[in-house]
């Protein structure tokens, strides 16, 4: 008896959600083409491919591709070079861009609060390309403004930029929050216009100036927002922005063991050496060491924070 | 409703792999009804009673480098070769150019991907792993069966030069096989600075004069640069691969001792001068960032000349391009014949390839017949070129030049880097400047050139591929830099040197002295 009834309303309900079904396959089936199907690539790591047998009939050479990373430091450095960057990034981004949403919020007027919105976002909407040309308009010993206007007005000699690995970390970082923040503190800012305008008030009645409303007020508020961004970034620690660290310091060589990260190293070597199988390990380790990144992440935030604030 | 719309997403599937199947066949014409074989007047073909022609009509990609400039000549010549190539062998013709600034790079990923490329110039990027990863194909066969003009054109002592492992995957062209190093400059400044540039016989000749540059022009750098790159070879083989020297013999190559190329005075020497050029504002000074050619730059007016590996004729040859005519200090270094020279851009059949026969026969008909040659190396005659001399060169073809109105930069279908193309020497020549004699000219250089003691044996760096990887990085670091001046070698080429040895620099070279050897007793 029950059965019967139940077995027709659980395809009522299937029949019902279909169009939900629907709306959502699009979506899996993106997920799994770009995310999954390319993980059968992995064995390419372990292989010494041949292609003219195809992939899966070359031979297996185990962990011989892996050999060289670990020769050099390279391996090292470009681990080093992509977390180290990533939480100067995400450390910095955050508290840039909570200052910018909070002053954003303390501009009254209307019209100038569209402009300054649009202004700080335009720097997101560049190409990455057209950035690196206008670093390049800056730094260039030959016509740079640096060295031809700036460092020139102080009487100083000019900078070599693109051979001086030790500029490069912070170079990196300012171009990075220069381009990103305007993005960031939208976020930050739609909750910030979401706060209820009574614990202003009410902070106004017991005496608070500005400074304390911020700091009593608006930064609890916004800090489930800061918790599930800063998550969030955390779990892409260990992918960098190809552009940033490949095209801004124009692949120059000197440079490399400042601008080196995972994702530019595999491409470089996919093309200098042309071996994709090496590229393929260096592709490898960086998914092996990002997964137990967020692991780590995940498991040190349920810790701290409470089982709730974990993203799974 | 979830019907109708499970309807529509379908339509959409099939539409759209409906789409992808045409694109893959593209084979529209049949070839039923032509019986004849092609003509056969295609010179040293053997074999001319065999129907060459493809039952199908395939069409081959053919990749080459060219200036980077959008070419809309390029339907009309490959209309012009199709018309010739069909009746010959049913075969189309799909010819792609690409940049030398990004060469390496999009052909890399082209070899590795297979798509759109059947033949291919390998230069620049790492041959032998090309041919040992099966990115292209071994072609001893085709070659006996589709190729004896070939190898009547360019004789087994090059030919053998492109053997990996003693398979052939590569052939050489029809071009200068050894080269010397000097310096080109533009004749323009050096007469209005009154030059002696017949007296430059060293570097330190040339600085003098670079000196004299910098001091009275405005705007114009002594030196220039290519793509980062400022000399690729300064008289050493690097018995494998020029980009990255792990491993040469060094000096003229004489001895055949394998040596560390960055541990060499020669070296040093060499980078230190640079540095200081570089000190003094000889050099552009945005060297290692350039994605330009410094040609582009001598051309454009901002640069007095730039180094380069040359051959006889080199000013006369590139003068017919150029508004800023160039001169050539020659023999700073003496002309050296290498296998890598010999190797360094070599014509092969992609891995990918799906007709290897109609591959080899159109590159067979590349080296053999000039109607071919001539139309991929200089376009369609009274389009891209006129005739100015009718059947005055040694070999029989035309002296021909740019058309009534066309220059350099107006034309459609440039003639540049035709020195990759498979056969220059059974072409015509272009401009006025060269002699009547210039392919025999060049032949005879290539033949009387001083030979490296390992001339003719290739290194086979599948041994070693995690050294020579790890070295590679380390070199991508330094090397390009340190020729450009841009490092200080006092403080560079210390920390360099280490980083190779920790790489395992000594493993490569200890392996390449034993191949080398056994190859050396082999010979004996």
């Amino acid at each position: 008896m029950k059965a019967r009834t139940t077995k027709p309303r659980k395809w009522l309900r299937f029949y019902r959600c279909i169009p939900l079904y629907l709306m959502f396959l699009p979506g899996a089936l993106y997920l799994l083409m770009d995310k999954y199907l390319p993980m059968t690539g992995l064995i390419i790591a372990f292989k010494r491919v041949n292609w003219r047998k195809g992939i899966l009939a070359s031979d297996w050479v185990g962990f011989s591709n892996f050999t060289y990373l670990f020769k050099t430091k390279d391996a090292f450095t470009i681990t080093r070079n992509t977390i180290l960057y990533n939480l100067c990034f995400i450390v910095l981004g955050t508290v840039f861009a909570i200052t910018i949403a909070i002053l954003l919020n303390e501009i009254t007027s209307r019209k100038m609060k569209q402009v300054y919105q649009t202004v700080i976002l335009l720097p997101y909407l560049i190409s990455i390309i057209v950035v690196s040309y206008l670093v390049f308009a800056l730094l260039s010993s030959e016509t740079g403004f640096i060295n031809n206007t700036v460092l020139k007005a102080f009487g100083a000699e000019p900078i070599s930029w693109y051979t001086e690995p030790k500029y490069w970390p912070f170079i990196l970082v300012i171009v990075h929050l220069w381009k990103v923040f305007g993005y960031d503190c939208i976020l930050y800012y739609a909750t910030l216009v979401g706060i209820d305008q009574g614990y202003y008030e009410a902070a106004v009645i017991d005496g608070a100036n500005r400074w304390q409303q911020i700091w009593n007020v608006t930064i609890p508020n916004l800090l489930p927002t800061i918790i599930t961004l800063t998550l969030m970034a955390i779990g892409k620690i260990f992918y960098s922005d190809f552009g940033l660290f490949y095209q801004v310091p124009m692949d120059s060589g000197p440079l490399i063991d400042v601008t080196s990260t995972i994702d530019t190293y595999v491409y470089r070597a996919l093309t200098t050496l042309n071996d994709i199988p090496m590229a393929s390990a260096a592709g490898v380790y960086q998914s092996v060491v990002g997964f137990v990144l967020v692991l780590l992440a995940n498991w040190g935030v349920k810790k701290v924070g409470g089982e709730e604030n974990g993203l799974f | 409703m979830a019907k109708r719309i499970l309807a529509m997403l379908l339509v959409a599937v099939l539409a759209l792999s409906l789409a992808a199947c045409s694109g893959g066949t593209d084979t529209s014409e049949s070839a039923s009804d032509s019986t004849t074989s092609g003509d056969t007047s295609t010179g040293s073909e053997d074999s001319g009673e065999v129907d060459l022609r493809e039952p199908e009509l395939v069409t081959l990609d053919i990749v080459t480098m060219a200036s980077g400039k959008e070419e809309s000549g390029i339907t009309q010549v490959e209309e012009a070769m199709n018309e010739l190539l069909e009746e010959q062998f049913n075969v189309n013709v799909n010819l792609t150019f690409l940049p030398f600034g990004s060469y390496a790079d999009q052909t890399t990923l082209m070899l590795s991907s297979g798509e759109g490329v059947d033949l291919i110039a390998v230069y620049m990027v790492p041959y032998a792993s090309c041919a040992t990863t099966g990115q292209i194909m071994p072609i001893d066969d085709l070659l006996e069966e589709y190729g004896q003009g070939i190898i009547e054109e360019l004789g087994w002592d090059m030919i053998n030069c492109g053997r990996v492992d003693g398979e052939l995957y590569g052939l050489t062209q029809g071009r200068d096989l050894a080269a010397s190093e000097g310096f080109v400059y533009r004749l323009d400044l050096a007469e209005e600075l009154n030059l002696d540039m017949d007296s430059v016989k060293t570097l330190e000749d040339l600085e003098a004069v670079l000196k004299t540059v910098k001091e009275n022009t405005e705007n114009v750098w002594p030196v220039a640069v290519s793509a980062g790159e400022n000399i690729r070879n300064w008289g050493w083989d690097a018995l494998g691969d020029e980009m990255i020297n792990l491993g040469v013999l060094p000096d003229m190559a004489q001895d055949t001792t394998v040596v560390n190329l960055y541990e060499t005075d020669q070296y040093k020497d060499l980078v230190t001068t640079m540095y200081n050029w570089m000190q003094e504002g000889l050099i552009q000074a945005d060297a290692v960032n350039t994605t330009e050619t410094a040609s582009t730059l001598t051309e454009a007016g901002t640069a007095f000349g730039y180094f380069t590996n040359l051959k006889p004729y080199y000013a006369e040859e590139n003068n017919a391009n150029l508004q800023n005519k160039i001169g050539v200090v020659d023999n700073m270094v003496p002309a050296l014949a290498t296998t890598d020279r010999v190797t360094m851009g070599l014509w092969s059949i992609s891995g990918s390839c799906e007709h290897p026969e109609a591959a080899m026969k159109v590159l067979n008909a590349l080296y053999t017949d000039p109607e071919v040659a001539n139309l991929y190396m200089y376009g369609v005659e009274g389009t891209h070129y006129e005739v100015v001399e009718e059947g005055t060169i040694t070999n029989g073809q035309d002296r021909i030049n740019y058309p009534e109105g066309l220059d350099a930069t107006t034309t459609t279908y440039r003639k540049s880097g035709t020195w990759l193309c498979p056969n220059q020497f059974i072409g015509d020549i272009w401009g006025l400047d060269l002699p009547d004699d210039y392919w025999d000219a060049t032949r005879d250089f290539n033949n009387e050139s001083q030979k490296s003691a390992a001339f003719g044996f290739s290194f086979d760096a599948t041994q070693t591929p995690n050294e020579i990887a790890a070295c590679t990085n380390v070199v991508n670091k330094y090397h390009k830099a340190l020729v450009c001046g841009a490092l200080d070698p006092e403080e560079t080429l210390p920390q360099f040197n280490q980083e190779l040895k920790d790489a395992g620099i000594d493993v490569i070279i200890e392996e390449k002295q034993a191949q080398l050897d056994a190859w050396l007793a082999e010979q004996a």
